[in-house]
């Protein structure tokens, strides 16, 4: 199985400096013995066309290396969270936790797509045969796998955010090592520190005034529904941020200033405001009639957004303890990570139609097909062009996956453990070793030159002697380094 | 540290004019002979205290502090003030604003990532790395713009980078040459291909939001060969990296390395502009020019060498004031060209010569607005009414709490020297703010002179 479509890119393992030195390191401890083309080799390999020469051999083997390691993406997965036996998978030992993560996550994304199954199903079943475009689109929406793919490839992230969601929204911030955390790359610092400012900020902010609400509201009497929702919500920081979220409303990250000071007056404000909306009656203390319809409209943005939050709430968990460094930047990220109120200012869209997945595919296939009277689907005219260009060559995309799966589900019919042979031997498996995949071949770095140095040189007593089948190599090394040095003497332009 | 006291007697002394310093070799023999055969004569030598706001503005992007002005007037040693800035943090954050800004410019593209190049750059400099290392680097640069600092150069320029590594690295403009032949140049419409496929294998990957890898993918160079413009073709499959060798080791990259150092700090190319070096825009001083590029190799690209030999030349101090523009004194440097503040020395100035920290904040914002009312407007964008750069500067300074102090301070901290007799008496019974209200927006302030 290919994963290259989509495995990420690989970071460079060495910077262009740190393998030059590794590479005259290496020339260093070449041990000739009187052979001339080595001694040519070592002296060739300190100058800058050397470098340029051999610093390609190293791309190259670090290139077959990322290859094979791509072509043993599937098995590599299976064998990192199983044993193999009498060819049955068991779970290793200490891997309880990942199959509670598979296991939830397959079931809640399966309750998703049971959901928009029959959706599609419908359209796909009743599409008319002609024109091409209705053929084409019924082939598409009528593969087995359609469900999976539209779901595992774009809706559940929308539905059931992960820390990409996060890390999207906060840009380039953050960078992934190769042991798969997550860090901030030193040129990003001051960027990261404005956003730490306004973390802080906010932090500040909300405790202050859910510290103030609270005590105002200590004593409320639970006089209707709003009174109870506002008691229960007063102490919440995030409900503080519903008051305070304006100040933050087109805050420009380059001047932030403006908007943390604005930030500091709301919280003043609120603070000094906040007795106002409070009478004492025979019964107690209630909210004045003037203030009970702003304060009942800011509880159900409050509810709105604490349903928001709490999709966010896990993946910000996971992202704090996926940082890598712990020093104060880092541990106020690990802070705004886990704070509801700073989670809310996220303007990650998770709560409009794009939250439930089957009323998003609902309004997709509104907007692409209308029913006819003869009770069949027509691709509506305005997005037919559209939808040519995306449906380029569906049963090609499809066969591709289907040999996707069957790979997958190969491995999958081993498993021992029945509910999760059920996981692997269905489409959904795929896209779980796919993505897992993905993100650990992304940050994984090759060694071209040990490689390259392991094919050609044995190692012995700190020095390398030349293979007698590698003389070949070196020689047609350096034929290029003179090709190059030849080159280079070109150095100006013919007038 | 000389007190500001001791720097106002010293200019009301005199300690402003020109003290007496051995020429560099080279540089204003060749020049003298130049203007002996143009029959030009030469503006006399700027003085201490303009010396230094020139060099200050060239080296750390400020004006200097009343303090700074003071100690060098009292010792004018002008190779050991060089050394002083040069060695200062300053420095190569300054110099690594101005070439993010020549090699990226201030707009985003393609996701690159301007601060990590700007970063790179920084560090680069601070750690003198020559040159020629550094153009390699740019031009051959794999790697993830968020991490890799350099690969966002031919990021950002992905679309035409031929072009770009041409101008900026060699000064040869190949535009007209990506349709047609040249219509007064040597280059034709071959070469721009010829040039261009050394990019064919670029490749680039989204790895997270907002991040890029860029490689080279020897998969995707189709067809022939490349071939530089000096007819070097590649040997290696990692063509970006051949092609860096050819053009550092080209005497393309000497001259224009030496004229865009030039251009930095007289405010003109030998040959103007720089990145424009072609048939018929021949050097103004072709002898100057290969002089500076012989001794850019001999160095090995070490730039602040090279910034150690034009800033103590005679011609980096001609004074530019005259009654009237002499665009051919100018063209031979035989005056100093009045050059207009970035956008971030504007800044940097004020901040300093106001003594407004506070407001360092707010620079990100005030230099994307300058530069978007200066050049970045979007001309398909309806009208309405929108400031202009000189409402930015005055609202700049109309936010600033003036210094307190003497108008004699006052003077030296924004215009780095003392007011005039007549300027005395226009000053006369005018509050201090008003007063550094205008000298902040004058064309004097606006200015390296």
């Amino acid at each position: 199985m290919r994963l290259l479509v989509l495995a990420l890119p690989l970071v460079l393992a060495f910077a262009p400096d740190e393998l030059d030195t590794r590479i005259d390191a290496f020339a260093g401890k070449i041990s000739p013995g009187g052979d001339e083309t080595v001694v040519r080799f070592q002296k060739a390999a300190g100058t800058r066309p050397g470098k340029i020469v051999l610093r390609d051999r190293v791309e190259k083997a670090a290139d077959a290396l990322r290859s094979r390691s791509e072509r043993d993406a599937v098995p590599e997965y299976f064998r990192t969270y199983f044993e193999e036996a009498g060819g049955v998978y068991r779970l290793r030992k200490g891997q309880d936790e990942v199959r509670r993560r598979i296991l939830d996550e397959f079931i809640a994304c399966k309750a998703d797509m049971d959901r928009i199954g029959p959706l599609v199903k419908e359209v796909a079943d009743n599409l008319a045969d002609s024109p091409e475009i209705n053929a084409k689109l019924k082939a598409y929406l009528s593969h087995p796998g359609i469900v999976e793919n539209l779901y595992l490839g774009d809706l559940r992230q929308k539905a059931r955010p992960d820390i990409y969601v996060i890390l999207k929204k906060l840009g380039d911030l953050f960078a992934q090592a190769e042991d798969g955390r997550f860090y901030i790359p030193e040129a990003r610092h001051e960027t990261a520190d404005r956003f730490v400012r306004v973390g802080r900020a906010v932090l500040d902010a909300t405790a202050t005034a859910s510290g103030r609400l609270k005590s105002v509201c200590d004593d409320l009497v639970a006089l209707d529904n709003t009174h109870e929702r506002l008691k229960a919500a007063a102490p919440d920081p995030l409900f503080s941020m519903v008051f305070l979220k304006k100040a933050l409303d087109n805050a420009d990250l380059n001047d932030i200033e403006p908007a943390i000071q604005k930030l500091k007056e709301m919280t003043d404000e609120l603070n000094r405001k906040l007795p106002e909306a409070f009478e004492t009656t025979p019964k107690g203390k209630v909210l004045t009639e003037k203030a009970s319809d702003g304060i009942a409209k800011a509880l159900d943005k409050y509810d709105q957004a604490r349903s928001k939050v709490g999709m966010l709430r896990a993946p910000g968990k996971q992202l704090a303890s996926r940082l890598r460094d712990s020093d104060e930047r880092s541990e106020t990220f690990r802070r705004m990570f886990q704070s509801d109120a700073l989670l809310a200012l996220l303007d990650v869209d998770v709560n409009g139609n794009e939250a439930d997945p089957a009323k998003y595919v609902a309004a997709k296939i509104k907007q692409a097909v209308s029913k006819d009277a003869d009770g069949k689907y027509r691709v509506l005219p305005e997005v037919s062009d559209d939808l040519n260009r995306e449906l380029k060559d569906p049963v090609r995309t499809a066969e591709k996956q289907d040999r996707a799966f069957k790979v997958v589900s190969m491995h999958g019919e081993k498993i021992e453990d029945k509910e999760l042979r059920e996981v692997f031997t269905s489409r959904y498996g795929k896209f779980e070793v796919e993505r897992t995949m993905k993100e650990r071949l992304s940050v994984r770095s090759y060694d071209g030159l040990q490689s390259w140095i392991g094919l050609h040189f044995d190692a012995a007593g700190g020095s390398y002697t030349l293979r007698a089948a590698s003389r070949g190599e070196i020689e047609g090394i350096l034929k290029e380094i003179e090709r190059l040095e030849s080159e280079s003497k070109k150095n100006d332009l013919k007038d | 540290m000389i007190s500001r006291t001791s720097a106002l007697l010293l200019l009301a002394l005199g300690g402003a004019g020109a003290s007496a310093a051995p020429a560099a070799p080279g540089i204003d023999s060749l020049l003298t002979e130049k203007w002996e055969e143009m029959d030009v004569r030469p503006a006399p030598l700027a003085g201490d205290a303009e010396f230094l706001r020139r060099l200050s503005l060239d080296l750390i992007g400020r004006v200097p502090t009343i303090e700074e002005l003071g100690a060098f007037l009292a010792k004018p040693d002008r190779a050991a003030t060089i050394d002083e800035l040069l060695a200062r943090p300053e420095f190569p954050r300054f110099w690594s604003e101005v070439w993010t800004a020549m090699l990226n410019g201030y707009a985003g593209a393609f996701d690159s990532q301007r601060d990590a190049l700007r970063f790179w750059l920084e560090k680069s400099f601070r750690e003198n790395v020559p040159f020629d290392r550094m153009a390699t680097e740019l031009i051959a640069a794999s790697g993830v713009s968020s991490v890799d600092g350099a690969v966002n150069f031919i990021l950002h320029n992905s679309v035409e980078p031929a072009i770009k590594v041409s101008r900026t690295f060699l000064g040869i403009r190949l535009d007209c040459a990506r349709c047609h032949d040249h219509p007064f140049d040597r280059w034709t419409q071959k070469n721009y291909d010829d040039m261009a496929r050394f990019f064919a294998p670029l490749q680039k990957e989204v790895v997270t939001a907002g991040s890029t890898r860029v490689r080279d993918n020897p998969d995707l160079a189709g067809g022939p060969k490349p071939r530089f413009l000096t007819g070097a073709q590649p040997v290696t499959s990692r063509w970006r990296e051949d092609l860096a060798y050819f053009v550092t080791t080209s005497k393309p990259f000497a001259r224009s390395f030496a004229n865009r150092l030039w251009y930095h700090f007289l405010g003109r190319g030998i040959v103007d502009p720089p990145d424009d070096i072609n048939l018929k825009n021949k050097p103004s001083v072709p002898r100057l020019l290969d002089f500076l590029a012989d001794e850019a190799t001999t160095r090995k690209f070490d730039v602040r060498a090279m910034v150690r030999l034009i800033c103590s030349s005679d011609a980096y101090r001609r004074s530019s004031r005259r009654s009237a523009r002499d665009p051919k004194a100018e063209a031979v440097f035989a005056c100093r060209v009045l050059k207009p503040l970035s956008p971030e020395q504007l800044f940097d100035s004020l901040a300093s010569a106001l003594e407004a920290p506070e407001f360092r904040r707010r620079r990100d914002a005030f230099i994307r607005t300058f530069v978007s009312r200066s050049f970045g407007e979007d001309f398909s964008n309806v009208w309405r009414y929108r400031e202009t750069v000189q409402d930015v500067m005055t609202k700049l300074t109309l936010d600033l709490k003036a210094p307190g102090g003497s108008l004699d301070e006052l003077y030296l901290r924004i215009l780095s020297r003392v007011p005039s007799a007549r300027e005395r008496d226009l000053c006369q019974g005018r509050a201090t703010g008003d007063v550094a209200f205008a000298l902040a927006n004058s064309n004097e302030f606006f200015f390296n002179h």
